[in-house]
């Protein structure tokens, strides 16, 4: 008896690990909340994300951008001032992806954009997080649940590369 | 302006407010339901190998728990169909939605449920008069307890919704996205809690009835006892297992430390419910009865407290997204407050000029002074009055001054740029005038 | 420890093993540029930018395809002169090249105990200029030796020598055409190869000159002779002694003897000049110095039938305007030039200079050096008078004969500087290795023919530390003067273009790729006294190549051995034998028959001192004494140089083949060189099998919405070259699977050109893909429904879905389903040239063709953003697009305006194991070559 709830027990542990690794909401460089951007200076998604509606890849901001307002903005904080010195010595910021889907998965950002889908349907609200973290599982049947639910196409070939 | 789906946005207090009546009255409810479900169950199958083994202490043991189950009518009233109708009405203001889906099978829970209980209520009548039962009352109690059982599955896809928000759109399209893999395990996770609750209110409560004093002989407690001890250790050998497939089976946003961190402790509660139960097998004296029951609400408090936890992480962001837009309004009304001690009829069009700069040139302009941009009173006036002009620079900014740092492309639709033009030409040449 | 408990302990431990597997997945990354890119530059878009290849000296226009900055496929420019669009199988390999892992990727110094060490650019001009001045000094001659160079480059080179005393040399290619330069100078004054406008010619004979492979501009002509074929009124025929590329898709090939063309041209130039068609006349003393033949005396030297001279003759009189190229083969021995001459002067007396042989565009072979160039230069190095040798892409040690002993030379140079970006033989015997940038990583330009300037344009900064040509030269020039670079060569070619096509011209220049500079005309005339001259003994005795004759002809696959360290050229099958990797000798079925050859037998091969063993191939077609095996096979043959031309010739005589006795393990992918009866490609008895056999399908009929994507290969276009292949290997990210798997018959290759070899002596070339079969076995057998059919007609595989049953390859009649038996290395940077718009498959998955579904997809993407169906013609796929001849169609057969749907629809279109039943997507247009009213073979 003691033995099985010992071996339930590692299992429950195991999980635990399994979720710790998922990755869920990894720690990034520069801690960038989106609360403050987002909410609080209303900008919108595409501010940043600009290639969301004119490619498949949703992209993000050259470094560039961020020193635009940042240069004079909330300098004293140490992250922007990490971000000045990656923008110096013109080091690449190493972003740990939220949302990464597999090399077998094609996903436009643009067609589900143009569809009409708002950005919050698959990444949650954003405006909240102070640190990301991802709210959709990214798992096969996530994504077709909700084309089957609205009438997108189903053809393997749609999103199998 | 974010929204959830085509929900009805609350405000996090009113939130607050449902998530904590969910679960008080889900603790009430289910603790019910357990009790009746389990021993319903418990008293057919008595019933059942009573007639088998043609032995009366079965159905007598059968009738007691019946007895013990149903207590009366109001009870099942007030415990059983009450606390739906708040889940109902919880539902109803949380999926203010088009569909009316989510209402309808509500409605079929609560339709199912009372048919169940009517007819269970029968069978414990129908108990209660004769040992020997005929066979279609037997057969009405049980079509009774499915009926129940079938509602209360429903009841655990509707639950299980909870904890994916991410589902709430879909659910108006396709009554099919009720149920998921969760909602299942979920549904076996309380059954096999009932049945052990019901093993330990065995336990506590039949088998020392002071009135029917024949019958009530050591074989009749030892029925009882091995009934309650065996249900009971059954149960926290299976519940376990259904918790692992829960942890499984619950979407990832839902999952976090103290998720795991109360699994655990329905974990170590089922150990010590069956160390308790081994320890005092053949003692007699007392029982662990209470022990037992009591471990088994602790159980369930941990179990309610684990899904109430993952309810929190799944909606933390939804919630914080009301948090800050009610700090936003609040900050509105008290600006608001203090722009209409000073509001005449033309600037109706230019508040809306003033939220847009309020919320978004405030961060770098002021009129008077510079902060990041330059002091608008310098730069507005060579504009000349022309809206058209200002509003060409708002939408693709070019550097003017090299004194001051690029001003970013701000991506704003037409109608803000124009509000603020507008805004920005009057308010300087009031600032000026003045 | 008791037995229970350990192995108690050991469960435990196993596991609690497994929990250590719940490790991080390799979470990816995404890094922020620091500057946004471009205006207009987005990412996941392809974009395309214009360059030339340099693979070979032909100079074909690209398009390059980038992704993200990285260059992932080539295309043919469309438009451009040479190449309109097509691309060659090297040409399309050539991205191998740019991101090999092999390349050199630092100036490489060799020291005192002979290894080399690299060095820093400084240091290596510092030597260079030091031993430039030494040799000065030491009374040694600084010589500077290339392959053949066109364009800027070739007046910097001039600049550099003139400007630090190094003498040119003759720029050196194996594949000079110097007999034809040679004859053209002696007849007409211009000694150079014209340029051939096949495309106006209504009766083309080529003699020994491989046109579709190898010979000047392949793509050139491929091009052009797809163009003449639509025409109904056009003929070609092919007079080679082997069987060439060529040979395999002419109209009709005469098998000529070793030597003798000179006789058939003789005999066909003496019935132009009795029959015509004759615009321009002979000088009387060239008529009399003609030697004359009758149809059998010519039909008796030439081996070629009485019948087929005769119907040659009578075509060349009939002929409004016939054109005869010689050259390749027919040129490459001791009586090549009297050939060339002879093919000249039938071109002058039917007056088609200049309108078919156009000398003002010619190719610019003129200043190219001979063999007999380089055994002067080897003479002056063994004398010991080179200082510093300048060797720039071209390989020598490797393609001299072995008697020139070039090798040993070379080493007398007081100091050797090798540029070249792969190690090749030359490379290993120089001193100094100068890394060459890829000509995808600089600036240049190429002048491939007279009056078309291409443009060389980077894609991508240098992946190492090389530098281009021009670079290296500026450099060089000015550590000499000790004032440093006077300019880059990048400023250095805009100004040299600004100065010649002004500013809007060298923007547009920049921008197309390519310039056509208009040209005044040149007037040739005939010398008859040195026509006469060289007609006199033009068919002399005693001058053939002595049989049995060994040919080392010029490689489809590597030209003259250059393109050998590209392995996926090693990959891709030889179009006439299908033998992919290693080394083989084709040997006629008669005498293999005699001396008791079969395939892969050993035999061993000498002449003279030279000998070697060779594994032994059947090559039906090829006549008796004669053997063939590619050029690069053979180290420094010794072959023999001809006085007159300097051309080397390509033919070992009298050699003695005998077995040695061993078996080697060489590929060879085809199941059969005969259809055996099966009616994979129509014959006329086959045309009437047509309709299946009438049992129903029991699945549901499938229907199209929108689309449904079908494809047409013409074969009587297609000629085998296998440019699709390469192009499908490269945009598929298809595997290069070594020999090894070969051996066992695991071919990676989703396209493949099967050669069925007919009775009457024809080749016919059949590109077998996956047919997208309608009604396809492999989509019902499949367990896990990996394999289906998606609406729009195509067969789909969802890699990551198959778990490796290969049921489905087991059911697929026409074998093109693909497994991956292992978890196949892309050693870096290869893993850069992958397409992004397709997974890389693991090991277990099955794969094949899909009809470029990833192209598909981008063009509905497109077209979805217009709101607006994808037109005909808008997307095709990679071997569509690559075929030089135009050969595969690809459309939308629901619309009934598409070119697919066109040609689908003719009576000569069928499709291949139709009475199967699969219901193929795939039409091919049978009939003989060139069309269905031209008669077969002979």
């Amino acid at each position: 008896m003691i033995a099985y709830f010992g071996v339930v027990f590692l299992a429950m542990a195991g999980l635990a690990v399994a979720w710790q690794q998922a990755g869920l909401s990894p720690d990034q460089p520069i801690a960038f909340p989106h609360t403050i951007h987002v909410s609080k200076l209303s900008l919108p998604c595409n501010f940043c994300h600009i290639y969301v509606d004119i490619s498949r890849h949703a992209g993000g901001p050259p470094v560039e951008k961020c020193m635009s307002c940042h240069k004079s903005i909330a300098t004293e904080r140490e992250e922007i001032r990490k971000l000045t010195r990656y923008y110096e010595e013109k080091r690449p910021i190493e972003w740990n992806r939220v949302y990464s889907l597999p090399d077998h998965v094609y996903f436009s950002h643009k067609r589900h954009v143009k569809a009409g889908l708002d950005c919050s349907e698959c990444h949650g609200m954003v405006g909240a997080m102070k640190k990301i973290r991802r709210v959709g599982s990214l798992k096969m049947g996530w994504c077709v649940s909700c084309h089957r639910a609205r009438g997108a196409p189903r053809d393997c070939a749609t999103c199998h590369q | 302006m974010a929204s959830w789906g085509n929900l009805q946005p609350l405000s996090p207090e009113f939130y607050s407010l449902l998530r904590h009546g969910l679960f008080l009255v889900l603790f009430l409810h289910l603790l019910f339901l357990g009790f009746l479900v389990g021993g319903s169950t418990v008293s057919l199958l008595l019933n059942f190998l009573g007639k088998e083994k043609r032995d009366p202490s079965y159905l007598r043991f059968s009738q007691e728990l019946m007895r013990t189950v149903l207590i009366s009518k109001s009870a099942l009233f007030i415990f059983g169909l009450v606390p739906l109708l708040l889940v109902w009405f919880v539902y109803a203001r949380v999926l203010f939605v088009a569909s009316p889906l989510p209402w309808q099978f509500w409605a079929v829970i609560l339709a199912v449920l009372t048919l169940g209980f009517v007819l269970l209520f029968l069978y414990r009548q129908a108990r209660e008069r004769t040992l020997e039962l005929f066979p279609m009352t037997a057969a009405a109690g049980a079509a009774g307890l499915l009926a129940v059982i079938l509602a209360f599955f429903l009841f655990s896809a509707g639950y299980g919704i909870l904890f994916n928000p991410a589902k709430l759109p879909l659910l108006q399209k396709q009554i099919r996205f009720f149920l998921s893999w969760n909602a299942v395990v979920k549904f076996l996770l309380f059954l096999a809690f009932f049945f052990g609750m019901t093993g330990g209110l065995i336990l506590l409560l039949c088998g020392r009835s002071a009135e029917g004093g024949e019958g009530m002989n050591a074989g009749y407690r030892g029925l009882v006892h091995r009934f309650g001890a065996n249900l009971a250790i059954l149960a926290t050998f299976v519940l376990p297992v259904f918790l692992l497939l829960d942890l499984v089976t619950l979407p990832e946003i839902a999952l976090s430390a103290e998720v795991f961190v109360f699994s655990a402790a329905v974990l170590l509660l089922s150990l010590a419910v069956c160390l308790t139960l081994f320890l005092s097998d053949g003692k007699g004296k007392g029982g662990p009865g209470g022990r037992v029951v009591f471990l088994f609400v602790l159980i369930f408090l941990a179990i309610l407290l684990h899904d109430d936890a993952a309810v929190g992480n799944a909606y933390q962001d939804r919630i914080a997204f009301l948090t800050m837009q009610k700090a936003a309004v609040t900050a509105e009304a008290g600006k608001e407050a203090h722009r209409e001690e000073s509001a005449s009829a033309e600037k109706t069009e230019t508040d809306a000029g003033q939220v847009v700069f309020e919320k978004i040139c405030a961060g770098c302009h002021r009129f008077d002074i510079r902060v990041v941009g330059p002091p608008l009173n310098e730069r507005v006036p060579t504009y000349g009055g022309d809206v058209e002009k200002l509003k060409a620079f708002i939408r693709a900014p070019v550097k003017v001054n090299p004194g001051y740092p690029s001003m970013p492309k701000l991506g704003l639709p037409e109608e803000e740029i124009d509000a603020v033009a507008r805004y920005l030409i009057a308010h300087v040449k009031e600032e000026t005038s003045k | 420890m008791k037995r229970r408990d350990f192995l108690r302990v050991l469960g435990v431990l196993s596991g609690s093993t497994l929990l250590s597997a719940c490790g991080s997945k390799t979470s990816k990354t995404f890094v922020s540029p620091i500057l946004p890119p471009e205006e207009g530059v987005i990412p996941g878009e392809a974009y395309f930018s214009p360059s030339t290849c340099t693979e070979c000296p032909a100079g074909c226009g690209l398009s390059v395809k980038r992704r993200e900055g990285w260059p992932i496929k080539l295309e043919g420019a469309p438009g451009h002169p040479i190449n309109d669009g097509g691309l060659c199988i090297r040409g399309q390999s050539s991205l191998t090249r740019l991101y090999h892992p092999e390349r050199v990727e630092t100036p490489m110094l060799r020291n005192d105990r002979g290894k080399f060490k690299a060095v820093s650019w400084e240091k290596a001009f510092s030597l260079v200029s030091e031993s430039l001045a030494g040799s000065r000094d030491a009374g040694r001659k600084n010589l500077y030796l290339s392959g053949r160079t066109t364009g800027s480059l070739s007046r910097l080179i001039d600049a550099f020598c003139s400007r630090l005393g190094v003498e040119r040399l003759p720029e050196f290619e194996v594949y000079s055409h110097s007999a034809v330069a040679e004859a053209n100078g002696i007849l007409f004054g211009e000694r150079d190869v014209p340029r051939y406008r096949i495309g106006k010619a209504d009766l083309l004979l080529t003699v020994g000159a491989d046109i579709l492979a190898t010979h000047v501009s392949p793509v050139s002509y491929t091009r052009e002779l797809s163009r003449a074929r639509s025409r109904e009124d056009f003929r070609w025929f092919h007079a080679e002694p082997h069987l060439s590329l060529t040979g395999a898709n002419a109209d009709r090939r005469f098998v000529v003897r070793p030597g003798r063309e000179a006789v058939l041209l003789a005999y066909l130039l003496r019935q132009v000049l009795d029959r015509g068609p004759r615009r321009s006349g002979l000088p009387q003393e060239a008529v009399d110095a003609l030697p004359r033949f009758s149809v059998g005396k010519a039909s008796e030297k030439t081996g070629v039938s009485a019948e087929e001279l005769a119907e040659l003759a009578d075509r060349m009189a009939n002929a409004r305007h016939p054109l005869v190229i010689a050259g390749g083969v027919s040129t490459s021995h001791r009586g090549g030039l009297e050939v060339a001459a002879l093919a000249g002067m039938i071109q002058w007396v039917t007056g088609e200079i200049p309108r078919l042989v156009d000398f003002a565009r010619n190719e610019k072979y003129g200043g190219t050096g001979t063999f007999r160039d380089m055994e002067a230069l080897s003479a002056r190095l063994s004398r010991g008078e080179a200082g510093v040798l300048f060797l720039s892409r071209t390989n020598p040690v490797f393609s001299l004969p072995g008697g020139f002993a070039f090798r040993e030379n070379v080493r007398n140079a007081k100091l050797s500087v090798a540029f070249g970006d792969l190690l090749d033989e030359t490379m290993q015997e120089a001193d100094l290795i100068l890394p060459l940038s890829h000509s995808l990583e600089s600036w240049g330009d190429v002048e491939p023919r007279r009056g078309v300037v291409s443009l060389v344009k980077p894609v991508l900064a240098p992946l190492y530390g090389t530098l281009s040509e021009g670079d290296i030269l500026l450099r060089l020039m000015g550590a000499v003067s000790g004032e440093g670079p006077a300019t880059g060569y990048r400023d250095y070619l805009f100004a040299e273009w600004t100065k010649r096509f002004g500013k809007k011209g060298k923007d547009a220049f920049s921008r197309n790729g390519f310039v056509v500079e208009a040209l005044p005309g040149t007037r040739v005339t005939l010398n008859g006294t040195k026509a006469a001259a060289l007609l006199k003994d033009a068919t002399a005795e005693g001058r053939e190549p002595e049989t049995p004759v060994l040919v080392l002809v010029p490689s489809l696959r590597t030209f003259d051995g250059r393109s050998r360290g590209l392995p996926l050229l090693s990959e891709i099958p030889d179009p006439l034998t299908t033998i992919s990797y290693g080394r083989w000798l084709s040997v006629s079925p008669g005498t293999a028959k005699v001396l008791g050859l079969k395939d892969r037998m050993e035999a061993n091969v000498s002449s003279g001192g030279w000998s070697q063993v060779f594994p032994v191939k059947i090559q039906p077609g090829l006549a008796e004494g004669v053997f063939v095996a590619s050029r690069d096979f053979v180290d420094s043959p010794p072959l023999a140089t001809d006085g007159r031309t300097g051309e080397a010739t390509w033919f070992l005589e009298g050699i003695r083949i005998g077995k040695s006795g061993r078996v080697a393990a060489i590929p060879i992918l085809s199941g059969s060189p005969s259809q055996r009866g099966r009616g994979l490609i129509p014959d006329p008895s086959h045309r009437d099998e047509k309709g299946h056999h009438g049992k129903e399908s029991f699945y549901p009929e499938h229907e199209h919405k929108g689309y449904r994507w079908a494809m047409a290969i013409d074969l009587a276009l297609c000629n085998g070259c296998s440019a699709c292949v390469a192009a499908c290997y490269i945009e598929n990210n298809v595997p290069v699977v070594g020999k090894k798997d070969h051996l066992k018959g695991r071919e990676m290759s989703w396209l493949r050109i099967e050669p069925f070899y007919g009775e009457t002596g024809n080749v016919d070339f059949l590109p077998m893909l996956c047919q997208q079969c309608d009604s396809a076995p492999c989509e019902t057998v499949c367990p896990v429904f990996a394999a289906y059919h998606n609406p729009e007609g195509l067969n789909v595989q969802v890699y990551n879905r198959c778990v490796g049953t290969r049921y489905c390859s087991n059911n697929c009649p026409y074998k093109v389903r693909r497994f991956n038996w292992f978890w196949h290395t892309w050693r870096k940077p290869l893993d850069r040239m992958h397409n992004p718009d397709l997974e890389v498959r693991g090991a277990g998955v099955m794969e094949k063709c899909t009809f470029c579904i990833q192209r598909i997809r981008a063009a509905k993407d497109r077209a979805k953003d217009d709101s607006r169906k994808v037109r005909d013609g808008e997307v095709t796929t990679a071997c569509a697009q690559s075929c030089p001849t135009g050969a595969i169609t690809f459309g939308n057969l629901l619309d009934p305006e598409s070119k697919v749907y066109r040609l689908a629809h003719l009576a000569r279109a069928y499709r291949v194991f139709e009475g199967l039943g699969t219901k193929p997507s795939v039409y091919y247009l049978g009939g003989a070559k060139g069309g269905p009213e031209k008669e077969g073979h002979g």
